[in-house]
């Protein structure tokens, strides 16, 4: 199993993850073709952010969260 | 990365002569750098896949330029020895070191590019391998 495809098994779960060196939060929302996309929230309005795959360090799924 | 390729082609009497060819990763194209019919040229890549994404025409003779998505790049595959050690720890803890801190918890899978670990917490943490920079 590549980490794309055990990336997209979590999609809709709350998650963190450092991409290069920026620390991200937010929902998984898609993976694909080595782009990933989440919602994330600041309490005032939502956005869509999307990132390479391949520049991924982790990606830490928040179970309890979901 | 697309691969690309431009042509040029000078007007003849009722035919355009292919003068030119380049581009990137042309080896794939065989034989096509041989003939000199540009329309025929221009077929063979719209058969391969190409997209016609430019075109300009003068006095003398047109040019121009084709792509074909390739898709991503895949990453070069992990060092066998690191999966060896990784596979050697399964369903064991250990502490992972990356580049953003090290991720302590229980290995419970080794794939083809990637581990996953569960923490204390009870949160997954997916890392690709060749983010890995150290095992304890």
């Amino acid at each position: 199993m590549t980490f794309e495809q055990l990336l997209a098994s979590y999609t809709g779960q709350m998650i963190e993850t450092v991409v290069g060196t920026e620390f991200y939060t937010g929902r998984l929302l898609s993976v694909n073709n080595g782009l990933f996309t989440i919602s994330t929230s600041d309490g005032y309005s939502t956005q869509q952010i999307t990132l390479l795959v391949s520049r991924v360090v982790y990606v830490r799924i928040l179970t309890a969260a979901a | 990365m697309p691969d690309l390729v431009v042509l040029r082609g000078e007007y003849q009497d009722d035919w355009i002569e292919l003068e030119s060819i380049s581009g990137t990763n042309l080896g794939t194209l065989g034989a096509i750098q041989d003939r000199k019919n540009m329309l025929a040229v221009v077929q063979y890549l719209l058969g391969q896949g190409y997209t016609l994404s430019y075109q300009s025409a003068d006095d003398d003779g047109v040019t121009m330029t084709f792509y074909r998505d390739t898709g991503p790049t895949p990453p070069p595959p992990p060092d066998d020895s690191l999966i060896q050690a990784l596979r050697a720890r399964l369903n064991t803890t250990v502490t992972i070191s990356t580049n953003a801190g090290d991720i302590t918890g229980v290995l419970n899978l080794v794939g083809t590019d990637v581990i996953r670990i569960v923490e204390p917490t009870g949160n997954i943490v997916l890392i690709p391998i060749s983010q890995i920079n150290g095992i304890e």
